[in-house]
């Protein structure tokens, strides 16, 4: 090469190698104003109902955010991308589906995961790859997958079903005066710890639980399992963390019980009746947001499900769309893409109020549990059925 | 937990309506067994299917319960019709690709399910409402129908096989091929109509199903099972021992789990089958 030294030819080829590469490694999704946020949930699988409804909810929050404008950090407004994965309801199919988000998307944040065993994967992917993690849920709070203060990464935007125990005692009390007795139907599923705090928190309101039972994961005649409890005699029955609670109070009054049935996961009130029936919610309590006594955030949410999908509303939805529009918040307040600076910023947001949800203002908490301020606090949803009528739909502060 | 007497009649109650809805299961599967020779592993589905046609006649047609049940057979039944001629017919003589059509088959309709009538939890109205409380127990009225339906559809079937021409020519058939054959029974109309009287059967089984349990795409997979356990119980190729075989099976199924666990409820089927295969390999009811 004349005119050109061997030496400024290499020092040439190795500058353009260092500025592919550092090209290569920005990424360009900053550059565009764009948030990569992958979510992960079992949109096929024995639950893909869930995974399907729960895909939904991120959707419309992301929609609404960037309908607002996007996050603003630092000067400058960001939207959100959303790469959406399948988890399958399977662990190896989690983690594929993280390892995609990380590696080949590059997403900035990975949000979702329901069930425990994805759970660990998904934070795995997460910590060997630097990227903050957001999980969806806990159907067992404390369990080794959860939260906790060596997992410098993971955070929780869903609450503890712990803080329903006190809550749906409180108002089973108030309601219902006159029950003395309760028998716990739980799936047989690492549920003995929320178990034992149930019969704790009901025997300290002078409720004695008589009967629990546990039932297996693909259960779908409950009869048995309720011939057991009805032989307790119980005055209420409560259905712990189960998707297929509406299965069960229909077996229970199948079988005479007269008596109100609490089911503290966010099933709604809806799904018992379309089930069971209106005769069979003739006393029923759930932990869901009732869908025709609400507050405007949940008409804003399904206003907007029924402009974009065809389907009925299922209030499943409403968690995933809070986990997008908190973690907005989080991030906004952080003003930081990196993982740690949002999980410091999750240490600050411990007064009630600094996060608003779609139930009501909340905050981060779960340093007396868990030794670190990392699970999203907000009002617990109540609605109280009398058939097809609502007697009670409130939001209580935990 | 007390075992009273209340409590043994209340699962022995549940028992026999869950068995009822075994029985029209087993009896499609051994009926196309021993007439067809074809182990039908897509019965699941003819049986899921069955059901969402209820579920569209009766919930988004707004037609009568029952009569939409009826109508669901029939449908299915000619659904059964066009599945012998088009898949089962060209491969009848090869055993493995029977079963590799069915397992195909299988894999379709489910998946075709999906994406028809998507994943979105769905019910049909309950056979009867409430509960008829008898000795102290309450029996649910729908569960009560659903066995008085099996039975019924039992009956038929019997009848039919006993008493028609059409019946004793499919029991000659399915008790010797060769010997029916040259009797101057057609086969292929044999076994057309075997299997529209299994379709037809699991149709009826997956509306009562459907309506006492629960509706999904993935609903036809557990009857299956059973059906297939309860044949490999009551032998293959015997309505009676299909009959015997239902009831006993949900008889455990209801009893087991409130007496011993679930645990101990999912192990008692899977060790009789066990002992039935090494002690009685032809079942309790079939024959050599």
């Amino acid at each position: 090469m004349k005119g050109i030294s061997k030496h400024s030819a290499l020092v040439s080829v190795i500058f353009v190698v260092f500025l592919m590469f550092g090209l290569a490694t920005l990424n360009p999704a900053h550059a565009e104003n764009v948030i990569k946020v992958g979510t992960i949930e079992p949109v096929s699988g024995p639950i893909s109902i869930v995974g399907i409804t729960l895909q939904r909810g991120f959707e419309l929050a992301a929609d609404a955010i960037n309908a607002d404008g996007g996050i603003p950090i630092k000067g400058k407004r960001y939207t959100i991308k959303l790469i959406q994965e399948d988890s399958k309801a399977n662990p190896e199919a989690a983690y594929s589906a993280a390892l995609k988000l990380a590696l080949r998307d590059k997403v900035d944040f990975i949000l979702g995961g329901i069930m425990e065993s994805c759970i660990e994967v998904i934070n795995k992917v997460c910590e060997k790859n630097n990227i903050f993690y957001g999980q969806g849920n806990a159907n067992v709070p404390g369990s080794p997958q959860d939260i906790s203060p060596d997992k410098k990464l993971q955070a929780r935007f869903f609450p503890d079903y712990y803080a329903t125990h006190p809550i749906d005692i409180d108002y089973l009390k108030r309601a219902y005066p006159n029950v003395r007795t309760l028998a716990i139907s739980a799936p047989d599923a690492q549920y003995d710890a929320m178990i034992a705090d149930l019969t704790k928190v009901a025997e300290s309101k002078a409720i004695k639980v008589v009967s629990t039972e546990k039932w297996q994961f693909g259960t779908v005649d409950f009869l048995p399992t309720f011939t057991r409890i009805m032989a307790s005699n119980p005055d209420a029955i409560w259905g712990m963390v189960s998707g297929q609670a509406q299965y069960e109070l229909m077996a229970a009054t199948q079988l005479g019980f007269k008596g109100p049935f609490i089911s503290n996961a966010p099933l709604a009130g809806e799904v018992f009746l379309a089930v069971a029936g209106k005769e069979a919610c003739h006393d029923l309590i759930v932990n869901a947001v009732n869908t025709q006594k609400t507050n405007d955030m949940v008409k804003k949410v399904m206003a907007m499900w029924a402009k974009k999908y065809k389907d009925p509303f299922i209030a499943d939805s409403l968690l995933s769309y809070d986990v997008l529009w908190v973690f907005s918040q989080v991030l906004e307040k952080s003003q930081s893409f990196k993982g740690a600076d949002v999980m410091a910023t999750l240490e600050t947001l411990t007064h009630t109020g600094d996060v608003q949800t779609i139930n009501g203002p909340g905050r981060f908490g779960g340093v007396e549990r868990y030794g670190c301020n990392r699970v999203l606090i907000r009002p617990i949803a109540l609605s109280h059925f009398k058939g097809d009528k609502v007697v009670a739909a409130e939001f209580i502060q935990p | 937990m007390e075992i009273t007497f209340a409590l043994i009649m209340q699962t022995v109650a549940n028992g026999l309506s869950l068995g009822g809805i075994y029985i029209t299961i087993a009896l499609g599967l051994t009926l196309l067994l021993s007439i067809m020779r074809i182990l039908q592993l897509a019965h699941g589905e003819i049986y899921m299917l069955g059901a969402y046609a209820v579920y569209y006649l009766c919930v988004t047609y707004g037609f009568n319960l029952y009569f939409s049940i009826v109508v669901s057979m029939i449908v299915l039944a000619l659904f059964g019709l066009a599945l012998e001629r088009v898949l089962f017919r060209p491969c009848s003589s090869e055993w493995l690709s029977t079963i590799v059509v069915s397992i195909g088959l299988t894999l379709i309709l489910q998946n075709a399910a999906v994406k028809i009538f998507g994943l979105y939890e769905r019910s049909i109205p309950r056979l009867a409402e409430g509960s008829l409380a008898v000795l102290g127990i309450a029996i649910p009225k729908d569960r009560l129908v659903a066995l008085l339906i099996a039975a019924v559809l039992s009956i038929l079937l019997y009848l039919f096989l006993k008493k028609t021409r059409f019946g004793q020519a499919m029991t000659a058939s399915s008790q010797n091929p060769e010997g029916a054959r040259l009797r101057g029974i057609n086969p292929v109309f044999m076994s057309k109509l075997a299997m529209m009287i299994a379709c037809g059967l699991a149709a009826g089984g997956g509306a009562l199903g459907g309506s006492i349990l629960m509706l999904t795409p993935f609903m036809g997979t557990t009857p299956l099972m059973k059906g297939l356990t309860i044949i490999v119980i009551g032998g293959m190729g015997s309505l009676f021992g299909a009959i015997i075989g239902g009831l006993l099976l949900g008889l455990i199924d209801a009893i087991f789990p409130v007496m011993f666990g679930p645990l101990v409820a999912s192990i008692v089927p899977l060790v009789i089958v066990v002992v039935i295969i090494l002690v009685k390999p032809q079942g309790l009811f079939g024959h050599e």
